[in-house]
């Protein structure tokens, strides 16, 4: 669903991306890992055609992000780090303005209160402006923005930077149902618990390099620690 | 999907405070504009009555006069109307009045400093009025609050005001990302944004101004249809400018405060600098001669004639006397003789200071030459301009007055000149037939052919900031590095 075949990035003599190549199969979850700069978010903005390959293909459904840009967007979702909505506008709002701008403006008031409760957002919260959300809060709008769109592959930027350890835990129930449901989900994030309990593989990177690829049910917790903090140590 | 893009806008802006602030002070300006055009109108209607009253009214009584004189009835020599010389040199004149056209009242343009009536008897024309030097429309147009001035400063300020960040704010506060991670273009996004604003911001201007216009009377038959329609257009293609404009800036992906000072810096550049430039340029190109050098070159032609006339042109000062020695016919002919020298010698002095005077004519046609030709540098000069053509208050249309008043000046002259020479003394049936000035409106052809440049050169502007924004958006970067 998601694979990038020797996806390179040059940021002005910069290499953030030094020829990746990497396949997300529908129902995995493939968890990133890597300091700071390694090259995650720009994995995960060349899969979303925000910014462009040096060389190489992103290819979303088969389709290259570059080449198809539109197409390609309404196969994936994306929650980035810090979700920042409308802040004059409710929560069902800016969902209602989103799932439209996707092709789904045929949910009605029930179907969007429907899809921010499962994504935990608190009853009272909906009808009420966003500008007062916690970052939690507006995480979970974000959550049900990506869900709503009912995609093949969904793209998260360190989406759990903000969540409380219940609403994280959540987060990742979350992420298996849709896993199960054939989604293809690249999450890149600095949790290693998280990427263990719910990723089904995950990959580490450093210096924009693919250092480490592995099926979490082949490892524990404190090995996949170890093999981090030896990558990175190198 | 622009529909929900725009009506998604629609719903932000409503929630914003700005538009609830500067909608009513608009839609207050863009009516006071309008009420302010209206009664100028009025004004320029009533002195144009007045001055045509003042002048059948002398000649009226002059008439009248004429006729008790032939009655018998006892007259001061000096008040005898029938002598062709006094009349027409003196006695009686005509107002030629230019009354304001169909749609006056959305630009007070060149009506603030040309007068709409001008007199006329037989001095020559130079020496009465046209000495005024070219002004610049958009300049003399921030003189009086009209909707052109609404229309041509502030209207680009609330357009800047609501678009400046359409983007960028969209990239500061972060929801950026998730609007670009919809199946959506930035163009698509850009063009419900624009269309939304437009809508609102122009959709106001062109619906109050024409209700406004037609509310103070224009009259739509006479060729004020296809006026209010230009004139739609002008505030749509200015407007759309402006839009363009703001879409190109937004493209560039800058900071929203970069943006407001990139537009405002441009807004200051083209509506209150390229004019000025453009008036400073075509005054300093063809500098026109001092006015004390036409005072002067009046004065030596007129004291030359002075000088070279014979006995007989002093005896108007004595005429009374002559009537109590000679009677009646010996003073009308007398006075007759009078004016058979002088008025040929005046004309003589006329021709010495003439070319003083063609001169200053000359380089005056030749800066509005230049400045027709160089408005085609800010679209603010080429909306003004449009805008006072198609409210009748343009340079060219006074110009055109002007000529046609010289035209009758003429004809004053060529009508008195023989009955003048000839002697005969004038009956008040004669003075009853003292030609008359009949303004002529300028034809629509000839207005639409001075506004179809511009207008065209203005939609030319808003294809060129459109298609350089769009061309711009193509490489427009998601995601900060």
């Amino acid at each position: 669903m998601l694979k990038a075949e020797a996806l390179r990035k040059d940021y002005n003599g910069h290499m953030a991306l030094k020829g990746l190549d990497l396949e997300i199969k529908p129902g995995e979850i493939y968890c990133l890992l890597g300091a700071n700069g390694s090259g995650k978010s720009t994995t995960i903005n060349l899969f979303l055609d925000f910014i462009k390959p040096t060389s190489g293909r992103a290819l979303v459904g088969g389709l290259d992000a570059k080449q198809h840009p539109i197409e390609t967007k309404r196969l994936l979702a994306y929650i980035p780090e810090i979700v920042m909505l409308y802040r004059n506008l409710t929560a069902v709002e800016n969902l209602r303005y989103f799932s439209g701008l996707a092709g789904h403006s045929e949910y009605s008031d029930a179907d969007l209160l429907a899809f921010l409760e499962r994504a935990g957002l608190p009853g009272h919260a909906p009808h009420k402006r966003v500008g007062g959300y916690s970052k939690g809060m507006r995480q979970k709008v974000g959550i049900a923005i990506a869900v709503a769109k009912q995609v093949k592959a969904l793209l998260l930027d360190e989406p759990t930077s903000g969540l409380d350890p219940k609403a994280s835990n959540e987060f990742s129930e979350l992420l298996v149902q849709l896993s199960r449901d054939g989604v293809a989900i690249l999450m890149a994030t600095h949790d290693l618990f998280r990427a263990k309990e719910c990723g089904t593989r995950v990959g580490i990177m450093k210096h924009g390099v693919l250092v480490g690829d592995l099926a979490t049910q082949d490892i524990g917790h404190a090995d996949l620690e170890a093999l981090y903090l030896k990558h990175m140590h190198d | 999907m622009i529909t929900q893009i725009m009506k998604h806008e629609w719903r932000l802006l409503l929630r914003d405070r700005l538009l609830f602030i500067a909608i009513p002070v608009y839609a207050l300006l863009l009516a006071y504009g309008v009420y302010n055009g209206d009664a100028w109108r009025q004004f320029l209607t009533t002195n144009v009555a007045a001055a045509t009253a003042t002048a059948d009214d002398n000649i009226g009584k002059l008439a009248e006069k004429a006729e008790r004189i032939e009655r018998g009835e006892p007259y001061g020599a000096y008040e005898d109307p029938r002598i062709p010389g006094r009349f027409a040199r003196t006695m009686a004149f005509e107002m030629a009045v230019k009354p304001p056209g169909p749609t006056s009242a959305i630009a007070i343009g060149q009506s603030d400093v040309h007068p709409s009536y001008l007199l006329v008897q037989w001095r020559a024309m130079f020496n009465q009025s046209n000495t005024d030097e070219v002004e610049n429309p958009v300049n003399l147009a921030v003189g009086r609050f009209d909707l052109s001035f609404v229309l041509i400063y502030l209207y680009p300020l609330l357009i800047i005001a609501l678009s400046f960040n359409m983007l960028s704010s969209e990239r500061e506060g972060g929801t950026q990302v998730l609007m670009l991670s919809q199946p959506v273009s930035v163009g698509q996004f850009v063009v419900g944004k624009v269309t939304v604003r437009g809508l609102v911001i122009i959709g106001m201007a062109v619906t109050l101004s024409l209700l406004g216009v037609m509310a103070s009377g224009a009259e739509l038959a006479d060729g004020g249809l296809w006026r209010l329609g230009a004139w739609g257009l002008a505030i749509i293609a200015y407007g759309g400018f402006w839009f363009g404009l703001s879409v190109l800036v937004n493209a560039f992906a800058g900071k929203s405060s970069t943006n407001a000072m990139v537009l405002m810096g441009t807004w200051l550049v083209l509506v209150l600098l390229a004019p000025a430039v453009l008036n400073l340029v075509a005054k300093s190109t063809y500098p026109l001669p001092s006015r004390i050098e036409l005072v002067q070159a009046a004065r030596r032609g007129y004291d030359a004639a002075k000088r070279e006339a014979p006995p007989s042109a002093q005896a108007g000062g004595a005429a009374a006397e002559l009537a109590s020695r000679g009677g009646e016919d010996v003073m009308l002919a007398e006075l007759n003789t009078a004016f058979k020298d002088v008025i040929p010698l005046e004309m003589r002095g006329e021709a010495a200071a003439a070319p003083m005077f063609k001169r200053f004519d000359e380089q005056r046609d030749r800066q509005h030459g230049l400045i027709d030709r160089l408005k085609y540098v800010s679209p603010a000069i080429l909306a003004a301009d449009v805008m006072g053509e198609l409210a009748d208050t343009s340079t060219a249309s006074y110009r055109a007055f002007s000529h046609q008043v010289g035209a009758y000046h003429a004809r004053w002259r060529d009508h008195f000149f023989d009955r003048i020479m000839a002697g005969p003394v004038l009956g008040a049936a004669d003075i009853r037939a003292t030609p008359r000035f009949n303004f002529v409106p300028e034809e629509d052809g000839v207005v639409a052919a001075r506004v179809v440049p511009g207008l065209a050169a203005l939609l030319g502007f808003v294809l060129a900031v459109f298609a350089a924004g769009f061309g711009k958006l193509r490489q427009y970067p998601a995601a900060a590095r």
